[in-house]
């Protein structure tokens, strides 16, 4: 059934694709002639119209190459297609993909760098952390595209009910908790993986769980006081995790939790589905001994091996065009993804847009703060591990130390047995 | 010509005729299948570049060590115990009764079968509501009975009930088609015989039905065992695309995925593969050998 | 035991009704053969006996208890099925023992019984085979011993010998004529091949249209049947029916003012069709024409035609004599039948 409905579909986006084309093709005269780039991603929903209509807009504006977008569905579809692809050597010219992923894909000799086709100006313009990200053996494998932070969203009728500020550090987040629990609230909602909190209160400790140079500070006691109030929340209830739902945003849309950590890629769609009495502002992240620090999410895009010499400088051409001030800026505002260049954050338009939409100042609010874990080899097994640890947390209740130490331990296992 | 002996020239024609299904059998699975049963000796082994390092026993020694492998094997077994007797013993006693009813019994059938033909993402999607702690209508009927609600999907003490309820419930339908057709089979006369021998409807069910049913209990077993050892489906759908909390719900099936796609460990999960094949035909030959101890001479279909 | 059936009425759904106040009485005993076509009801009225179905009026009487509402396992009742109905997942010694299994006799006991009964029908050597290993009349024992083993009240036999080839049959249907006599047990069994029934039965019920059309011991069938339908059912070769008319001219004797009224039909055995130097008493004359002769076994075959009819006779001896001969007619053995198939009497015939 799953099948018909998508076949039926894949046949009508190929329908009006080959209207549209056709259209185009009265205009231009030249569309024979031009070079196909075919592009992976893992948009739905309304950030995939927006991209579409940026692939469409790329399209118009040169004559050489045609970007031809696929969305692949969610992102672990994506990346379990690229997989496949990868063996059957069907891959496409660009992909969407987390530059985490880019050891694993140098190993396989599947991804090309991007350093002869962008200049080192183009690459200044980059965000200094995203594109410290994409590095891997001193070369650009990854560029940033769709990038977002841990924000905190709060209800603010609550906040006002309890007579409490919008908290700002962790000592303060705690104290909601408390309050809240007294009149029956929840005080945080967490999202199942919450790594990214983990990761940031490791890092505001100055001790990232693991460093550029892959040394592992899960076990350490800074690490493990830094985590002891989240883990104390949670083990008393007044944080609780999304479980099932995968995503803190569904109890905190309920109206009885007073504040959710979350990711700021849901900030569309919390918009979307909060109900209209429904008060709620976003704020930065709380702060662990004065100190805060926001692990980069999301994903950056990577070009393959395959195809030809021009679909692949077709490739680099389109995300020169992303990495422009307009499509960036466009990108940003219409999807709630952070601005991936410096000079666009800073324009004129982002900011109108930020003062006119407060809510998304947070995440920005938080590029300078922002960092981003080390890419390694068995970087998928650490997350792995980290989620077993929030597991043992938040689930299991188990002690911080005892899980971090686990956590230490099986880290630089992992770390270890990828490297020979 | 029914009495012609096989013939080089014979076997050569009846190979030319399989041979087109034979070619696709051996291309898409078989070989991929001997490529799997490799691929879990593999030690560095580049899954792209198809570079292997060595053969080694090392990735079962790993899963031998694995907590999260020796979790998944646990969790499978518990969820075997929990579904397999009780789903079989459930579509029995419901297939008995099916067979008795006289009224709407196609329209109860057509309702017992329905969860095998919907999708499994449906099913969850219904399974989540029942099973949601604030709203949820199995915490509505422990209300009922006055007993505290349970957070059936995020408390790894009831998760894995969850699973089991879920699967139970889903493997009923075929389960009960398979009994109820075996259950026809029986010739009503040894029924009446059983009467007219003494025996009171207890005594019929377990001189006559179970015995002539029990090889298509065990087939119903067997193919209970296979399904449910390789269960992923419906974990992964009622837990939202993970194993459960705390990986309460992890079974083979899902550490297998979770290596191959997620962690980027495909000979890890190709070993895993293995143990999971050795199970299965562990308990299968076990069955069968179980199957073999009940067998009576048979003569065809014919009841005499 | 004593059985009784009174005013039986059935009917099967969306159909005519089968018994219509069916009524018989079979002695404590007894073994009596249940003959007629198909669809006569024989099975149906075994059925009822056994309480595998109930009739919708009337009573069935055990030893003057009634037992129509009785269920089948109160009744103690010993059946053999057509095709055994043996119990496939049982071995023989299992199978015979079953009924004592039920009554949940000691497992020492009820094999004792059960090898006993096996030395009865001779099936000791295939104790410990299973149903499927067994010929068909090594079933057919089996089923007998497994219906006999808990001493049942009454023994129901259906169509026991019909699947069994002709040697097997007289051997069976000995066997269960010695056994009944020796477990004096009442025993009805339905056959459609009244040779089994003239064989062994102490008393024939002929059935026809769900009505019993006589009850009576296999010499007084043959000799008086009750109707046209019976005489023309029991006895091999059949018994030959000329019209009345046909005959008429040609009787050589006298008879009564009210048979010659009232019959329409005459019937004549084969071996009553003799060659005209007979010396028994003889009723008429047939001119006939030599059709045909030939010999089974002992007995010598003639068909001959008489006017429209083709008659056949056991009585004449082989011959080479011109085409066209007379026939005489014995008195012993011709009937003479009113419209609706009645016999008459035929009352004392004037030379």
């Amino acid at each position: 059934m799953k099948k018909v409905i998508r076949n039926g579909l894949l046949l009508i986006v190929t329908l009006t694709a080959s209207i549209t084309l056709a259209g185009c093709g009265q205009q231009r005269t030249s569309q024979s002639t031009r070079v196909t780039v075919t592009f992976w991603h893992g948009m739905t929903g309304h950030n995939k119209t927006v991209l579409q209509g940026l692939v469409q807009d790329f399209n118009r504006s040169q004559s050489t190459y045609r970007v031809v977008a696929n969305g692949q569905g969610t992102f672990s579809n994506l990346q379990q297609k690229i997989m496949t692809a990868a063996k059957s050597k069907t891959l496409p010219t660009i992909a969407q993909t987390s530059y985490t992923n880019v050891p694993n894909y140098v190993k396989g000799g599947l991804i090309a760098p991007f350093n002869t086709d962008l200049s080192a100006k183009e690459l200044a313009g980059i965000q200094p952390a995203f594109l410290k990200a994409g590095q891997y053996q001193g070369k650009q494998y990854a560029l940033p595209f769709s990038k977002s932070v841990r924000i905190m969203y709060y209800n603010q009728r609550l906040l006002k009910q309890l007579n409490l500020k919008v908290p700002t550090t962790w000592k303060a987040v705690q104290h909601v908790g408390q309050v809240a629990q007294q009149h029956g609230l929840t005080g945080l909602a967490l999202d199942r993986a919450y790594l990214g909190e983990l990761n940031d209160l490791a890092h505001a400790a100055g001790q990232p769980l693991v460093t550029t140079n892959l040394k592992v500070n899960a076990a350490a006691p800074q690490t493990v006081d830094a985590v002891q109030p989240l883990a104390h929340m949670l083990k008393t209830g007044t944080a609780k995790t999304a479980g099932a739902d995968n995503y803190g945003n569904v109890r905190f849309l309920k109206g009885r939790t007073v504040l959710y950590c979350g990711s700021s890629a849901a900030l569309g769609l919390i918009q979307a589905s909060a109900p209209k009495n429904f008060q709620w502002g976003t704020t930065q992240t709380p702060s662990y001994q004065g100190q805060r620090a926001n692990c980069v999410a999301g994903n950056d895009l990577v070009r393959f091996k395959t195809g030809t010499k021009a679909q692949r400088q077709g490739g680099a051409a389109f995300i020169k065009y992303l990495l422009q001030n307009r499509q960036t800026i466009r990108w940003a505002t219409q999807t709630g993804y952070l601005p991936v260049t410096t000079a666009a954050a800073t324009t004129a338009s982002y900011q109108r847009y930020l003062k006119k939409h407060p809510k998304f100042k947070a995440a920005a609010s938080e590029l300078k703060t922002s960092y981003t874990d080390p890419a390694f080899l068995g970087y998928s097994q650490y997350l792995t591990a980290l989620q077993t640890t929030a597991d043992d947390l938040a689930v299991k209740h188990v002690a911080a130390a005892t899980t971090l130490n686990k956590l230490q331990q099986t880290t630089e296992t992992i770390i270890k047995t990828n490297q020979n | 010509m029914l009495n012609s002996r096989p013939t080089v020239r014979s076997t050569l024609k009846a190979l030319l005729y399989i041979a087109p299904l034979l070619v696709i059998s051996l291309a898409f699975t078989f070989w991929p299948l001997l490529e799997a049963f490799a691929m879990g000796f593999y030690r560095h082994y580049n899954f792209y570049l198809n570079q292997i390092g060595s053969l080694s026993l090392a990735n079962f020694q790993f899963l031998w060590h694995d907590a999260a492998f020796q979790l998944a094997l646990r969790n499978t077994l518990i969820f075997i115990i929990g579904v397999v007797p009780v789903s079989i013993g459930l579509a029995l006693l419901l297939a008995l009764s099916l067979h008795h009813a006289r009224h709407f019994a196609k329209l109860l059938q057509t309702i017992y079968f329905l969860p095998l033909v919907t999708s499994s993402v449906a099913i969850a999607i219904v399974w989540r509501w029942l099973f949601s702690a604030e709203h949820g209508g199995l915490n509505g009927w422990l209300a009922i009975i006055n007993r505290t609600p349970v957070d059936w999907l995020n408390d790894p003490r009831y998760s894995l009930l969850a699973l089991i309820i879920v699967c139970i419930w889903h493997s009923l339908g075929l389960n009960i088609i398979l009994l109820l057709a075996s259950l026809q089979q029986i010739d009503r006369r040894y029924y009446l015989a059983a009467q007219l021998d003494g025996a009171n409807s207890w005594q019929q069910f377990t001189n006559v039905t179970w015995p002539l049913l029990t090889p298509m209990i065990l087939l119903v077993s067997i193919n209970a065992v296979i399904v449910n050892l390789k269960v992923f489906d419906q974990v992964y759908a009622l837990f939202n695309g993970s194993a459960g909390p705390a990986n309460a719900d992890l079974t083979l099936m899902y550490y297998l995925y979770q290596k191959f796609y997620v962690e980027d460990q495909p000979t890890i999960a190709a070993a895993c593969g293995i143990v999971l094949f050795g199970i299965t035909v562990g308990l299968t030959l076990g069955t069968l050998w179980v199957l073999r101890r009940h067998h009576y001479p048979q003569r065809g279909w014919s009841p005499s | 035991m004593e059985v009784n059936l009174k005013h039986l009425n059935l009917t099967y759904p969306g159909q005519q009704p089968l018994f219509q106040n069916l009524t018989c009485t079979l002695a404590d005993g007894e073994l009596v053969a249940l003959v007629g076509p198909s669809g006569s009801g024989k099975t149906t009225l075994l059925n009822v006996l056994a309480g595998i179905l109930t009739p919708d009026a009337g009573q069935v009487v055990f030893d003057g208890t009634d037992v129509t509402r009785a269920t089948l396992q109160r009744r103690n009742i010993g059946m053999v099925f057509q095709d055994y109905a043996l119990y496939p997942h049982l071995s023989v010694l299992d199978n015979i023992a079953f009924p004592l299994k039920m009554a949940h006799v000691k497992k020492r006991l009820r094999y004792q019984r059960a090898r006993q009964l096996a030395e009865l029908v001779a099936i000791t050597p295939q104790l410990a085979k299973y149903p499927a290993q067994l010929s068909g009349g090594q079933q057919q024992r089996v089923a007998l011993a497994r219906a006999l083993i808990k001493q049942p009240a009454v023994l129901l036999l259906d169509e026991p010998l019909s699947n069994l080839d002709a040697n097997l049959r007289v051997a069976l249907r000995t066997m269960i004529r010695r056994i009944q006599r020796q477990t004096h047990v009442t025993t009805v069994f339905v056959t459609h091949d009244q040779n089994d029934a003239l064989q062994i039965a102490d008393r024939i019920i002929v059935l026809n249209h769900g009505k019993i059309q006589q009850m009576a011991t296999t010499t007084e069938l043959y000799q008086r049947p009750q109707n046209q339908f019976v005489a023309q059912f029991i006895g091999q070769p059949r018994i030959n029916l000329i019209p009345m008319t046909a005959v008429r001219p040609y009787f050589a004797v006298q008879l009564a003012p009210t048979l010659l009224a009232n019959a329409v039909t005459v019937g004549i055995r084969p071996e009553a069709l003799e060659s005209a130097t007979t010396t028994a008493t003889t009723l008429a004359q047939l001119p006939v024409r030599l059709v045909a002769q030939w010999s089974v076994g002992k007995e010598q075959l003639t068909t001959v035609q008489f006017a429209q009819t083709t008659l056949i006779s056991t009585a004449v001896p082989a011959t080479t004599q011109p085409l066209t001969t007379t026939l005489a007619v014995r008195a012993n053995g011709c009937y003479f039948f009113d419209a609706e198939g009645n016999r008459l009497e035929m009352g004392v015939p004037h030379a």
